[in-house]
């Protein structure tokens, strides 16, 4: 606080009229410094992310066949899409495999990192090896998918015909196959859930818990009153982050059953339309959707994120 | 009248001789890598090749003509699941990404506007003209080459890989007269390769047989199937289908042709409709005695399932997996014998890949003796020796090949052969040679395919659907109408 005499030395201080900038001064000025390290990504979300935007969204009002001119045909593909069964089972199963991954992954996750939260021999190799799946190449991990589940030679039924189960087609077997899709991306993305809540559960504060013990707590009401709570944003983070990609799920399919034996997912059907069969702006109107969708269901986990953060600070 | 018999002796010898030297004149006159003449632009060129033990085989032949001719040749190596778009996006795109790509067969139609044809490529370059290229043409086997030509019958490629349908059997199975014994009393005929999909049914349903049910009078270790199919979702089902379609005289679609031979359409006729029916019933009918996992099969899938002695016959599968589909497995006799043969009604698919140069290609000189070398009997010669199919006559007609001791390796060249002439004179009216739709359609029968095996649609469903989908894909891709 600036007493009475403070106040008159500031009135009194000399007033430097007329002293311009340089130009440097100026650009690293606060104004306008952060435009600078600004307008590289803009220029870079411009040509690679907006223009594209824009551009599908043209598209998406024309037939684009590539063999002629595009021409301009108003909703004629959003209608088309709509009334597409192909695109709705596509979605459907999309759905699926978004919200069984999601929950699967969210729930192992947890389980499998607060078990690896301990001091045990071995911890850090355990560790290591848990994140592997993480590292493989999609699609090498769909081709070894495929040689793993395979009825006649594959590894999976060999183990199965130990213990007496008899050969399962799991990849061309109708209403199977997508489970063992979602199998392989769970196996696949599994390490991700675990890590993120891994490293939750070490950032937690120990006074709480340390509290809750004295007075008596049970686990699994720390559990669910300190524990989750805390978690949450961590869920709402690999929430959102996973049903983003999983609503482009594609590498799975690649190397297995590519769409085959009812796992046609909604971005397997978006490449088939844009660059099997090139009908570009149906393809466009189909990933338009997608997007569409990703940013609703984005936007509802986002804000519940943003409660679950407010709530755990 | 002496005179005159004088002279009609003289020429008759005459003829004769100029006959031999002209064979012999044409045998020597061969292309080869020491024809291609100097070329002047020598900027450097691109070729799309396939993944696999494509790239393996050319490459070396590749690097001859890069040292022949001075011209830098970059090779681009792709999966056939990706090439279509690869490739359709720079061709129809202008980008002259590629000077030489690779075109399936059934994709001429629709790229030509894109593509130099032969003839037009000899025009400018061949030192001899347009002859030169007819006579190199001569080798390649004529059904490959109206697959490798548009509707109107103009060449565009150089055929290099043929991969013709033909049926793989256990002929030690089928030789084993306990086995034929049995056939015969429970089928009233003998056992040998299916002429028919009624015949292919009962040796179907003759050789599924469960664990420790005899085969050849001895105990199976294993469930044994009667077949082997490509039910997956891959452009196989699709030839296995239309295999069993063509072969009983229908078609995915007719061409309508003119008075002068020019194609106005397409037209689905209600025998069409009735046989691809058919076709389907039959195909979902024989899926019964294929092994778990076979609607999710492609060739690799047979092939593993029949050297390990899982399946007796492979009743529809490409020719060039005949060379590795005996490597037998521990629990197969050791007397197991391939045997080759047509498949059923001697109409399958018979496509093969040819390399044609870009519209685009700023070196169209230099693709031109690239995509003809490709095809020439040098390189023909290795691809047959690494395993694959080729495409020329007078290399898969020569007599080394037919040495019983190869007989493993390549024991299908009779069998093509066969295929090859029998089914020759109707190329022209199948679909898939005549729609410049046809990489779209052929994705879309894939699909339809798939889904009629998997029980998604019923036959009649399944025909419903080609129809439909069928007419909205030509009428949206193609340029020639779907008639009424």
């Amino acid at each position: 606080m600036l007493t009475q005499g403070d106040e008159a030395k500031v009135e009194r201080a000399p007033i430097v009229v007329g002293k311009r900038k340089t130009v440097l001064e100026t650009l690293t000025s606060e104004r306008y410094i952060k435009w600078f390290f600004l307008i590289p990504l803009l220029v870079v979300l411009g040509v690679f992310a907006f223009y594209p935007l824009f551009y599908c969204l043209y598209m998406s009002f024309h037939e684009a066949i590539l063999i002629r001119a595009p021409e301009f045909i108003g909703l004629e593909n959003y209608r088309k899409v709509l009334h597409d069964s192909l695109f709705w089972m596509s979605l459907g199963r999309t759905a699926h495999v978004v919200v069984v991954c999601v929950i699967l992954e969210v729930a192992l996750g947890l389980g499998i990192a607060i078990f690896l939260n301990r001091e045990f021999r071995g911890q850090n190799t355990i560790r290591g090896l848990c994140l592997l799946p993480l590292v493989v190449s999609p699609l090498a991990m769909s081709l070894m998918w495929k040689y793993f589940l395979d009825p006649q030679m594959g590894i999976i039924n060999l183990m199965l015909s130990w213990i007496g189960f008899p050969k399962i087609a799991f990849l061309s077997m109708e209403g199977v196959a997508l489970y063992a899709i979602m199998f392989m991306e769970i196996w696949k993305w599994l390490p991700f859930s675990i890590f993120v809540f891994l490293a939750a559960l070490r950032g937690m504060p120990k006074d709480a818990f340390e509290a809750a013990n004295v007075d008596g707590a049970s686990s699994w009401f720390t559990f669910r009153k300190l524990t989750l709570p805390m978690l949450k944003p961590f869920i709402m983070i690999i929430a959102l982050l996973r049903l983003m990609w999983l609503i482009r799920i594609f590498d799975p399919l690649v190397g297995t059953t590519q769409a085959g034996a009812g796992t046609e997912t909604l971005d397997w059907y978006i490449y088939r339309i844009a660059f099997i069969r090139f009908d570009i702006g149906e393809g466009a109107t189909l990933a338009l959707i997608a997007l569409y969708m990703t940013i609703i269901i984005g936007v509802l986990l986002y804000r519940q994120l943003i409660k679950a953060l407010g709530a755990a600070r | 009248m002496k005179k005159s018999m004088i002279v009609i002796s003289v020429a008759v010898v005459v003829s004769f001789l100029l006959l031999f030297a002209g064979q012999v004149f044409s045998a020597e006159k061969r292309f080869g890598l020491a024809d291609i003449p100097e070329i002047a632009n020598k900027r450097a060129l691109t070729l799309a090749l396939e993944a696999g033990g494509e790239e393996d085989t050319l490459l070396p032949f590749v690097r001859k003509f890069e040292e022949k001719t001075g011209i830098k040749v970059n090779t681009e190596v792709m999966l056939f699941a990706v090439m279509y778009a690869k490739e359709n996006i720079e061709l129809v795109g202008k980008t002259g990404a590629y000077d030489v790509v690779i075109v399936e067969a059934s994709w001429t139609n629709e790229w030509a506007p894109y593509l130099w044809s032969l003839e037009e490529l000899a025009k400018k370059y061949e030192p001899e003209g347009v002859e030169a290229i007819r006579r190199d043409l001569a080798y390649l086997d004529a059904g490959l080459m109206r697959m490798a030509s548009t509707r109107e019958g103009v060449a565009y490629g150089w055929p290099y890989e043929c991969y013709t349908l033909m049926m793989m059997y256990r002929d030690d199975v089928f030789n084993h007269p306990q086995e034929r014994e049995n056939f015969r009393k429970k089928y009233g005929y003998e056992l040998a390769p299916a002429l028919d999909f009624s015949q292919l049914r009962d040796q179907a349903e003759f050789f599924t047989r469960k664990r420790g049910e005899l085969l050849k009078g001895r105990p199976l270790k294993h469930d044994l199937y009667g077949l082997g199919l490509m039910a997956g979702r891959f452009p196989h089902v699709q030839d296995e289908i239309t295999a069993i379609l063509w072969g009983m005289g229908g078609r995915w679609a007719r061409t309508i042709r003119d008075k002068e031979g020019n194609a106005i359409g397409f037209k689905i006729t209600p025998r069409d409709k009735a046989l691809l029916k058919a076709a389907f019933e039959i195909y979902v009918d024989l899926l019964q005695f294929t092994p778990p996992g076979t609607l999710n099969a492609f060739w690799d899938f047979v092939m593993a399932q029949f050297s390990a002695g899982n399946i007796i016959i492979a009743p529809t599968l490409y020719d060039s997996c005949y060379p590795w589909m005996s490597a037998w497995g521990p629990d197969v006799a050791a007397d197991a014998r391939i045997g080759g043969a047509p498949t059923p009604m001697k109409q399958p698919y018979c496509g093969n890949f040819h390399f044609a140069v870009a519209r685009d290609s700023k070196n169209p000189e230099g693709a031109y003796w690239l995509s003809k070398y490709m095809g020439s009997y040098e390189v023909h010669k290795a691809w047959i020796e690494a395993g694959f199919v080729p495409s020329r006559r007078d290399v898969v007609e020569e007599p080394m090949y037919r040495d019983p001791a190869l007989h493993e390796t390549t024991g299908w060249i009779p069998t093509m052969l066969e295929t090859w002439d029998y089914q020759y004179p109707f190329v022209s009216t199948y679909l898939h040679f005549n729609s410049a739709a046809f990489g779209k359609i052929y994705d879309y029968m894939t699909e339809l395919c798939h889904n009629v095996a998997r029980g998604a649609l019923t036959p009649e469903r399944g025909v419903e659907e080609w129809v439909k989908t069928f007419t909205e894909l030509q009428t949206k891709f193609g340029k020639l109408p779907v008639l009424r």
